[in-house]
Formats: structure tokens, C-alpha cells, sequence
């Protein structure tokens, strides 16, 4: 007896994933900002995560009061006795 | 070509010690013996780029039902203060290599069971009596070593140590970059791993010796420049972690008006993907846009978004920032439990299902000294941050810097 493929659909995490990977390599695949034109983007300004010191005590202050710490190149939970 | 008629003479006889020979011949005049040029080796330099002092006050308060500090069967008291003082090098050790170390101390009150009970036996009563059970410190050092392999490969090390009255913490862990087109993108992989090793307390305070966590943390991440003004983060992160995953002296009230023992997995995995945008604003300002994605295996999934906007006039800089959060409680969660139950329970209030909101405001004014491009800055900044399940927290932070 033949057996009958069943499809499952993609959860959304792996919809997600697989969305951050082809976003990835699609930009990856040409330079689009050339040296000379990056004056804005060196600006301190620009830095995704602002001044360290106080991005680490906001984390610690958020991890430790919500269950969903880690993932955000930093990991989740250990240390100070928190879930 | 001299060199070969002179081999040739050589082998032949006609060149020698005219001592082994008996009679000067041909009596070439002997080289001079070879002296080694003195080759000058210098250390790389030491250079440090930035120190930073910062300060940060937390004042919390609130009600969770994991708490014992209220009715058996009501929430109790969360409330706490946190002085953290920070202290931030950051160095750079010839054209490769970037050292950055940061430290940090946690005043805590009405944090945990004191540790002091270490040496003494089994089942000995905390001490909840007298003050240094009131208060806890916890001290952090991080360390953060980068190699720049190539002109795009960079790789590093991450190491850390956590102390704290009932715990310790060891972390480390390393990762790597690499540019790709130009610098226009960056690919990011991480790895770390943390083992915490703390005491295991009951609900009266009677110590049952040391418990073990473990957690492993894999990190990938990609950063793109869109256009001469846009960046563009994304990144994936996955967690596991194993051991005993609760505090041990967590509490959930129970029907009979006791309270009993908090129960959770020994396992837990967590995802979360995570993306941002930073887009430069032409009058002098950036905004910042995140959005971040979390779900794990206790069955708690979270959404969060967040927004920054920055504002330079002249020297002084001002950041105003918001963030919500809604996340699902896990699968076990509860406020009243079968006292005969043996499966797993939680009341605490941070597996919860609720919202969450904060908003900031802060200042930073950067001066210039010296004509080397150095600078000091101050920045003060403020948080409130409000959960709708009955907390929050205040915080505000100073920070002192020099940099070049």
C-alpha cells in the first residue's frame, strides 16, 4: 500500500528563519554603500545598541523581570539567581 | 660566477690554510666572520580608547504571588532598591588586538538567603534575623578580548565570573566576524556557555547543599548597510539551558492557605529572533526601530517592539526612548495550587502573562580636550518601567567618560 505524504506547514519560527537567511543573502550579494558615503553611518549616533554600559543594565533589568531573556547575542538567564 | 672558481679551487687543492700547505700561495684574504645585525623588537603599543564610570539606582516595587512576603494566599511584596556601580576599559593592544573589561557591583536589598551558611551543615536555618540577610552584593567581572584576523575576519573570547551571596557564575564563550562586499555586510556567529552553582534553600530557609545550572547559548547574526543612512540588523539566537531552574526558594499558595515548594522543568530552550533598523535623520539626529520575537519550550511566547530617537544641538545629545512588551505565561503558571499536586507549578509573577512598558529620556553632553581628538562626556539618564501585573521599577544612571 502506497503511503500517503502528509505536508506540515512551516511553523513561524521557521518562517522567520528562513526569512533572515534569504534577507541575508540577497544583501550580502552586492556592495550598496561605498566607502566615501559612509559618513553618516560612522556617526556614534548610529550605533544599534547606544551607550554598552547602560544597554547591559537595561538587559539585566528586563531579563530578570520577563521570561523571555537571551537571543540577542547575549544569553538568557545564569547569574543573579533569575529563571 | 666567483663563487663557483672559487669552489672549484677549493676542491681542486689550489685554496687553504697556508699552514696546512707549508708555503703562502695564493693567500686570499679570509672573510671576515659574520656578525648578526641587532634586530630591535618593540612591544606593541598599549593604547586605551575609552574609560567609563557609570552609576545606576533601581527602585522597584510591587506585588507577586511568588512571594511569601504578604497573605498565604495573596501576592507579597517585590520590593527592592539596586545601587550598581559600572566601570568600563576599553584598550587596545597593537593593531590586532582590543581588550574590553567591564565590572560591576549589585547592592541588593531583600534579594536572597545569606550565603554565609557555606561550610556549615546540611539543614542549618538561614540567618533571616539580623541584617546581611537583607542585604546581598553580587560583583561581575566581564572580559572581552577581539583579534582582528584579517581585514575582515575578526574572532574574540568572552570570559566571566559572577558572585553573588548564594551563587557563583563562570561564563565563557568566543565569536566571530566577517565583512563581506565591501564592509557592507557583517555576519556574526557566537557561542557561550555559563554554569551557576548556588544553594539550595527550602521555603523555612534550611540549606540542602548545592545545586547545578547549565546554559549554552548559539548566536548568529547579520548587519547590512541599506543606503549611505540605513542599517539593518537581524540576528537568531537559541538557548538551553538544564540543571535546577528555579531559585529554591520560590513560593506557590496553596489551597489548604500553606505554601508549597515552586516546581519546574529541568530543561528549558528558548528562541528569539530579532530585528532593527537604524536610519540617520538629516537634522542631526538617528532613530532606532527593534522588534524581537521569543518562544520556549515552557510555552511562554513574547513580542517585543522599541524606539529611540536621538537628537544632537551642538554638543549636548538627547535620547528619548520607549519600549512595549507582551508576553504569555508559561504552561504551569498559576496563584492557587492542589496542595497533594506533584506536577510542576509556578506562581512567579515573571512567567506571568502581561504587558509591560517603559520609557527614558536622557542627556549627554560630549566636550572636547586637548588637540589629540580627545573628549570627556557626562549622560544622565531616566527609566520608568510599568507591568501589568503589578510592578514597577525607576531607574536612573550617571555616567563619566574619557575617550579618544
Amino acid at each position: 500500500m502506497k503511503r500517503a505524504w502528509t505536508r506540515r506547514r512551516p511553523s513561524t519560527l521557521t518562517r522567520l528563519l528562513t526569512a533572515l537567511l534569504v534577507t541575508a543573502l540577497l544583501a550580502g550579494g552586492c556592495a550598496l554603500v561605498p566607502q566615501n558615503r559612509r559618513k553618516h553611518l560612522a556617526d556614534p549616533m548610529m550605533s544599534p545598541d547606544g551607550d554598552l554600559l547602560l544597554t547591559a543594565g537595561r538587559r539585566k533589568l528586563y531579563t530578570s523581570r520577563e521570561s523571555a531573556g537571551g537571543g540577542d547575542a547575549a544569553p538568557a538567564g545564569g547569574g543573579c539567581g533569575c529563571q | 660566477m666567483r663563487l663557483s672558481v672559487v669552489a672549484a679551487a677549493a676542491v681542486l687543492g689550489f685554496v687553504g690554510p697556508p699552514a696546512a700547505r707549508g708555503a703562502p700561495m695564493i693567500a686570499a684574504p679570509a672573510p671576515p666572520p659574520p656578525i648578526d645585525e641587532p634586530v630591535i623588537v618593540h612591544a606593541p603599543a598599549y593604547q586605551i580608547q575609552l574609560i567609563a564610570l557609570r552609576f545606576t539606582y533601581f527602585d522597584q516595587d510591587g506585588l507577586g504571588y511568588q512571594s511569601a512576603a504578604g497573605p498565604a494566599l495573596g501576592p507579597g511584596s517585590e520590593r527592592t532598591t539596586v545601587a550598581e556601580p559600572q566601570n568600563e576599559v576599553v584598550a587596545t593592544i597593537g593593531d590586532r588586538l582590543t581588550e574590553r573589561i567591564v565590572t560591576s557591583v549589585d547592592v541588593v536589598t531583600a534579594a536572597s538567603p545569606n550565603h554565609k551558611l557555606y561550610g556549615l551543615p546540611v539543614g542549618t536555618p538561614v540567618d533571616t534575623i539580623s541584617s546581611p540577610s537583607r542585604i546581598n552584593e553580587a560583583e561581575q567581572i566581564d572580559s572581552d578580548t577581539t583579534y582582528a584576523w584579517s581585514r575582515t575576519i575578526n574572532v574574540g573570547l568572552h570570559a566571566d565570573y559572577h558572585l553573588e551571596e548564594p551563587l557563583e557564575s563562570w561564563g565563557l564563550g568566543m565569536f566571530a566576524t566577517r565583512a563581506f562586499a565591501d564592509d557592507n555586510t557583517v555576519l556574526a556567529a557566537s557561542l557561550f556557555q555559563i554554569v551557576d552553582w548556588f544553594d539550595d534553600f527550602n521555603l523555612d530557609g534550611k540549606r540542602y547543599g548545592r545545586d547545578v545550572r547549565t546554559t549554552t547559548n548559539i548566536n548568529l547574526g547579520v548587519t547590512q548597510l541599506l543606503t549611505p543612512t540605513t542599517i539593518v540588523l537581524g540576528s537568531y539566537g537559541f538557548t538551553t539551558q538544564g540543571g535546577t531552574l528555579t531559585n529554591t526558594w520560590n513560593s506557590v499558595p496553596l489551597a489548604d492557605g500553606t505554601r508549597g515548594t515552586e516546581i519546574v522543568p529541568r530543561r528549558r530552550d528558548r528562541h528569539a529572533i530579532s530585528g532593527r533598523l537604524v536610519e540617520w535623520l538629516p537634522w542631526q539626529g538617528s532613530l532606532r526601530l527593534g522588534y524581537r520575537f521569543y518562544a520556549d519550550s515552557w510555552g511562554s511566547v513574547a513580542h517585543t517592539v522599541d524606539a529611540n530617537l536621538s537628537q544632537r544641538v551642538g554638543r549636548l545629545t538627547l535620547d528619548l526612548g520607549a519600549r512595549y512588551h507582551r508576553q504569555s505565561a508559561v504552561d504551569f503558571f498559576g496563584t492557587v495550587f492542589d496542595p497533594a499536586g506533584t506536577g510542576f507549578r509556578t506562581a512567579d509573577s515573571d512567567l506571568a502573562a502581561f504587558t509591560a512598558h517603559a520609557v527614558s529620556a536622557g542627556a549627554r553632553w560630549d566636550q572636547p580636550i586637548g588637540h589629540r581628538g580627545h573628549q570627556i562626556y557626562f549622560a544622565l539618564t531616566g527609566e520608568r518601567y510599568v507591568r501589568s501585573n503589578d510592578l514597577y521599577v525607576d531607574f536612573v544612571s550617571g555616567a563619566l567618560g574619557w575617550q579618544q
